[in-house]
């Protein structure tokens, strides 16, 4: 298992953890975050770690486990046994704690199996509520050969409710070799599938069609027609992607055994059975792998689907757009582009209602919805450069100018918008305002191989 | 001629005390009037909010409120949260003296009932950290409850625990008056059920009016474990 625990983390319970914001007179309200939502807020730092490199392993990915006491959020955490948290639980983990009327996230700062003890690195040490007489579990945390306050393995039980690890895909391997029986839980072994795919990186969809096979078979086996369905549509989505993203590396070969599971899954239920109980989502996922891998006709089929399941799903306008543009159909284009920045303008909009509607003093909350808007917003960008490109094509040029000025007053610090009027203008015969876009955008452009092309194309204009 | 009435005695620091003589007091809840020594209309006596007003019992986080299949009565799953504020009734000058606070096991029906399967929902315990002070916890293990548990600071590690039945009872327990003119007193608490089982539990309040022993108790709560 990786060891997540930080030196700031210890530095800072070195010097007596964060001020409790509770202590405030009047103290902001805290968002309600589940297991789930920080499992995905972990795993959204995890991936961009891994885009600034950051964080080199690249097969790391967050996994939320939930105590079988709990009815679980099965889409994205995976529920075990109780007993089975104590195998689960290593140093590094975040880890939700109940007495039943306090909850509370803590920090796991060491597990030792051969003492059956776990010590907790806490945020607010002096009132964390394991200690004795703090909770209604009977629950006596003390410190043990220096280390933090630690609870015994019995304790542990009643009080945990779930952690979040970060691991790799073999975790759950290992786990399923120390408790062979769970590969007959075809709810568990659903879960562990829709976590795999959950991650939103096409190299967890291998692993995560291992699981979503036995769970679609163990399903089958006990006559549960309903988890049977899911697990062989989701088999389907990460048959599709794992077979499509290997193909990409120019292994022709090596997508074969995925190519003919997902045959022979098509033999055995029928594909349409299969697709039509896919949400958008998924559609998209494949059609962006299939798009990715060159196979511009199946990835449009798979949003064309997407689009007529959900007309206002913004995502599915935009890939459409794409594949569109790779097509040369450019009134498709337009038409979806257009589409997709109406859809995404009102996104914003409700975001920002959103925003505005919470407490002043919930940075979190707001820092959290800023960053959604931040990313909409350089979606959108995109999206204009699609319009631009299906209305030049179409030799609309009023309307082009106009979706490259939207760009522009979109992000007026890069150059991609004055790229595109340089070019505009250039059609036109207009070589003096072309010119100086192309400066505008050479003033903004940092990238040195773009910076020279720039350059070229400035040349060439010159007088 | 009528004593004047004692002076008020301080709150008792377990108390969640309210200023002001409105808060926390919904219009159109009911109050108590059951009970030994009932009191004359027109005379002093404590008026205590009922647990069967709205938002007075509720829910543990993410636990079920289950139906008793015979009357479909509420049945909450692993406890409950409760409220319920002591006043003066207005009636005459002499203060109330509350003198303890209790919990009675009715019935206690041991074991796991498939009628009363349930699993909490995870998504519903949200973490957010810390104990809260002055408000009690007793924990009920089959026939038997466990004195009921005060925190009073929780960074400073103060706890106090009752030394008898009585939640009042403790090391430096003072006692609670209410008088004509007094604050309202909320009182918060949760009661848990920790061994398997259904159980009818009530509080019942002992408290005093011009030298008169009086009691009351709340109605039925049913609670359920399988944990």
């Amino acid at each position: 298992m990786i060891q997540a625990m930080n030196t700031f983390e210890v530095l800072l319970q070195a010097r007596g953890g964060f001020g409790y914001a509770g202590d405030d007179p009047d103290p902001r309200p805290l968002p309600p975050t589940t297991l789930g939502d920080l499992k995905e807020s972990f795993e959204g730092g995890l991936q961009s770690a891994h885009r600034r490199r950051a964080q080199s392993i690249h097969e790391a990915l967050y996994f939320a486990f939930y105590s079988d006491r709990f009815q679980g959020e099965p889409d994205r955490c995976i529920t075990v046994p109780r007993d089975h948290l104590w195998w689960l639980v290593s140093a590094g983990d975040t880890i939700l704690l109940s007495d039943r009327i306090t909850h509370h996230y803590s920090f796991v700062f060491d597990v030792d199996r051969d003492t059956g003890r776990v010590s907790f690195l806490d945020q607010w040490p002096d009132r964390f509520f394991l200690k004795e007489g703090l909770n209604a579990a009977g629950v006596a945390a003390i410190p043990v050969d220096g280390k933090p306050p630690s609870i015994t393995r019995k304790e542990f039980r009643r009080v945990a409710v779930g952690l979040i690890t970060m691991d790799t895909p073999a975790l759950l391997e290992d786990y399923f070799d120390e408790y062979p029986d769970q590969r007959s839980d075809a709810a568990q072994c659903l879960s562990c599938g829709l976590s795999l795919l959950g991650a939103q990186k096409d190299r967890f969809a291998r692993p995560a069609a291992l699981h979503l096979r036995r769970s679609m078979r163990a399903a089958e086996a006990r006559g549960d027609p309903e988890t049977a369905a899911v697990a062989a549509g989701k088999l389907y989505v990460a048959l599709t992607v794992a077979g499509l993203s290997i193909r990409r590396w120019n292994e022709p070969l090596a997508s074969r055994p995925f190519d003919d599971e997902r045959s022979s899954l098509c033999a055995e239920r029928g594909r349409e059975e299969l697709l039509s109980g896919l949400a958008p989502d998924d559609l998209c996922r494949m059609g962006n792998a299939a798009g990715r891998a060159g196979e511009v006709a199946m990835a449009r089929e798979l949003f064309d689907r997407a689009v007529a399941l959900d007309a206002t799903h913004e995502q599915a306008r935009w890939l459409r757009a794409i594949a569109r543009d790779q097509a040369g159909e450019p009134e498709g284009v337009v038409h979806d582009a257009a589409e997709a920045v109406r859809l995404n303008r009102a996104g914003v909009a409700a975001l920002e209602a959103e925003r505005d509607g919470l407490d002043p003093r919930d940075r979190h909350g707001r820092g959290a919805i800023d960053a959604r808007i931040a990313s909409m917003k350089e979606r959108r960008g995109e999206e204009y450069v699609l319009l631009f490109r299906g209305r030049a094509a179409l030799e609309r040029w009023d309307e082009a100018r106009s979706a490259a000025e939207d760009l522009i007053a979109l992000d007026p610090d890069r150059s991609e918008g004055f790229k595109r009027l340089a070019f505009l203008e250039q059609q036109l015969g207009r070589l003096t305002e072309a010119r100086a876009c192309l400066q505008e955008a050479l003033q903004r452009e940092t990238h040195p191989a773009v910076r020279q092309a720039l350059e070229h194309a400035l040349a060439e204009i010159s007088p | 001629m009528a004593a004047d009435p004692p002076p008020d005695p301080p709150a008792a620091v377990a108390f969640d005390r309210v200023r002001g003589r409105d808060m926390n007091v919904h219009v159109g809840d009911r109050i108590y009037h059951v009970g030994a020594g009932e009191a004359q209309p027109g005379t002093p006596d404590l008026d205590i909010t009922s647990l069967e007003n709205p938002g007075r019992l509720r829910p543990l986080a993410g636990h079920p409120v289950l139906a008793r299949p015979a009357d479909g009565r509420p049945v909450y799953s692993g406890g409950v949260h409760l409220s319920f504020t002591l006043s003066h009734n207005g009636a005459g000058r002499a203060s109330v003296l509350v003198r303890g606070l209790s919990l009675e096991i009715v019935r206690f029906v041991p074991g796991a009932d498939p009628d009363y399967a349930h699993r909490p929902e995870g998504a519903a315990i949200i973490g957010a950290g810390i104990v809260k002070p002055h408000v009690f916890t007793v924990s009920l293990f089959g026939d038997e409850a466990a004195p009921a548990r005060w925190v009073v600071d929780a960074a400073a590690g103060q706890v106090r625990t009752a030394r008898s039945a009585n939640f009042f009872d403790t090391e430096d327990a003072q006692l609670l008056s209410v008088s004509p003119e007094g604050d309202v007193e909320e009182v918060r608490g949760t009661i848990l059920a920790q061994e398997e089982g259904l159980y009818e539990v009530r509080l019942a309040w002992d408290y005093s009016v011009k030298g008169e022993d009086r009691r009351r108790v709340s109605e039925p709560i049913l609670l359920y474990s399988d944990d």
